[in-house]
């Protein structure tokens, strides 16, 4: 190669690759969007939609049955938390919520679906009539979560009711 | 004859500093790893050196600074974050003059709160071939590598935690993928280029896990570029990868589409060479520096790297 060619090609050379280079990182930079919703509540939960304990808008899929649930306690990201959720079925006269046990063993499953993982098992307990309590209720990261109140029959899931919350 | 000595001593330089070059750029490979629960893919352990040998160990400590980037692109944190430790061992050798098999594996610890949970991660299988030798020293064509890798689910995956994915070291899926590596080195400066594709396969859940169904993965890949300077015995290195990954689907008694993954991850490193046969480099990468990070975490890692070489 000619000799005073060379620094001339390289600085072309390096010119072009710092330009295509540089170009690329300013373009590829990072533009953090941090999550700050006003409605989020003291614990950074916002109530969910389903969230009541005096209606029934979780229908189960393989029964007739439905579930409602509230916080009786919210988690913080070091805190496990509480639920209470009960199981109604259709009063025959006018299909109003009427508390009922189910044949099933009840069971609360904590789902990120995104990320494909859960967090640690939850512990159920009868209370009442239709009525239980979900305890060490824990998230392992923020996010959207899916609730997942699971009737099992030898460990295998038979019925299922999903809630969607905001962590 | 003046001149013909020096040109061999500059050559002899130059394959000094491309070995050096060489191993400080291939180094950052292993930050590929999803700062959460197990995902991503290990870094294959290629030689693009003129060694017939190499073995390298690797301490990394990462810790989370993002706990999730939501499918919408927003960053969530919480004041308790994961930290996630690793020591990672890979191995490569020459099977003929262009051939050459390798592996990389890892013990993982991931701590969250009072939670510790440690063991093994996923086994990385590589053959390579130099596709583009540069036995002339060419002034612009690159060395370049291409090679196949074999991913041995030997991690526990993060569908099957009972904890949440604290105690996952991998996608715990059978995987199979190709990638090309170039690189080229002019005096005192390199670059490489690196791109890759990985196909995971489906499987069924395993039973005692929170789920049961089938595992319905997809293609995953990364790409990237870097370069660095070189002086004396020392290099200063840069390479940024993007990583991506399809939505993991779960099919059965409970259907769950899952959402794609992806990230960069910006890596700085200074490498030096103490002894002839001997490497050691410190790096650090950052994944919140680039990109649109989704569905994620995101965390910032520390990196020791050693590395004995057998020159051919």
């Amino acid at each position: 190669m000619n000799g005073k060619m060379w620094p001339l090609t390289q600085l072309t050379t390096l010119t072009l690759i710092s330009s295509f280079v540089g170009g690329g990182l300013l373009q590829g930079c990072a533009q953090p969007r941090y999550e700050t919703n006003p409605d989020r509540g003291e614990l950074g939960m916002p109530a969910a939609q389903s969230e009541r304990a005096t209606d029934c808008p979780l229908k189960l899929t393989n029964t007739r049955l439905c579930v409602s649930w509230h916080w009786e306690q919210r988690p913080s990201s070091s805190q496990s938390g509480s639920i209470v959720f009960k199981v109604y079925r259709g009063n025959v006269l006018d299909d109003t919520p009427v508390l009922v046990d189910s044949s099933r063993t009840a069971d609360l499953l904590l789902w990120m679906p995104s990320m494909g993982h859960g967090s640690t098992p939850t512990q159920v307990q009868r209370l009442d009539v239709g009525t239980y309590r979900a305890s060490n209720v824990f998230f392992i990261m923020p996010g959207d979560w899916e609730l997942r109140f699971q009737f099992k029959e030898a460990d295998q899931v038979a019925d299922e009711a999903t809630a969607q919350v905001r962590i | 004859m003046k001149r013909l000595h020096k040109f061999e001593f500059s050559l002899y330089f130059s394959l000094i500093l491309m070995s050096i070059a060489t191993l400080a750029l291939t180094t950052p490979e292993k930050s590929e790893a999803a700062a959460c629960c197990g995902g991503g893919f290990n870094g294959v352990s290629l030689m693009t050196g003129d060694d017939r040998a190499q073995v390298r160990a690797s301490v990394s400590s990462t810790e989370i600074v993002v706990d999730h980037v939501d499918t919408s692109g927003f960053w969530r944190t919480w004041e308790a974050q994961q930290s996630v430790q690793s020591l990672q061992l890979s191995g490569s050798w020459l099977l003929s003059d262009r051939w050459q098999t390798g592996f990389t594996t890892q013990l993982m610890q991931r701590s969250y709160l009072d939670q510790t949970y440690s063991g093994l991660g996923d086994l990385t299988i590589m053959g390579g071939y130099e596709a583009v030798p540069d036995w002339d020293y060419n002034v612009y064509r690159p060395r370049v590598f291409i090679y196949g890798q074999m991913v041995l689910p030997t991690g526990r995956s993060r569908f099957e935690s009972q904890v949440g994915g604290l105690d996952s070291r991998g996608n715990g899926l059978w995987a199979a993928g190709a990638g090309v590596v170039a690189f080229k080195a002019w005096g005192k400066w390199d670059a490489v280029a690196q791109c890759a594709a990985v196909r995971s396969f489906s499987r069924e859940l395993k039973s005692g896990g929170p789920l049961r169904g089938r595992l319905e993965p997809g293609w995953g890949g990364s790409a990237g570029f870097g370069g660095g300077y070189n002086r004396g015995d020392w290099r200063f290195g840069g390479l940024l990868t993007w990583t991506y990954e399809d939505p993991i689907g779960i099919r059965g008694p409970t259907n769950i589409s899952g959402s794609l993954e992806r990230y960069a991850t910006a890596t700085l490193a200074l490498t030096h060479r103490s002894q002839e046969d001997w490497t050691a480099t410190l790096s650090y990468a950052d994944q919140t520096w680039f990109g649109s990070p989704l569905n994620t975490s995101l965390g910032k890692t520390l990196t020791l790297v050693a590395e004995r070489r057998w020159p051919r």
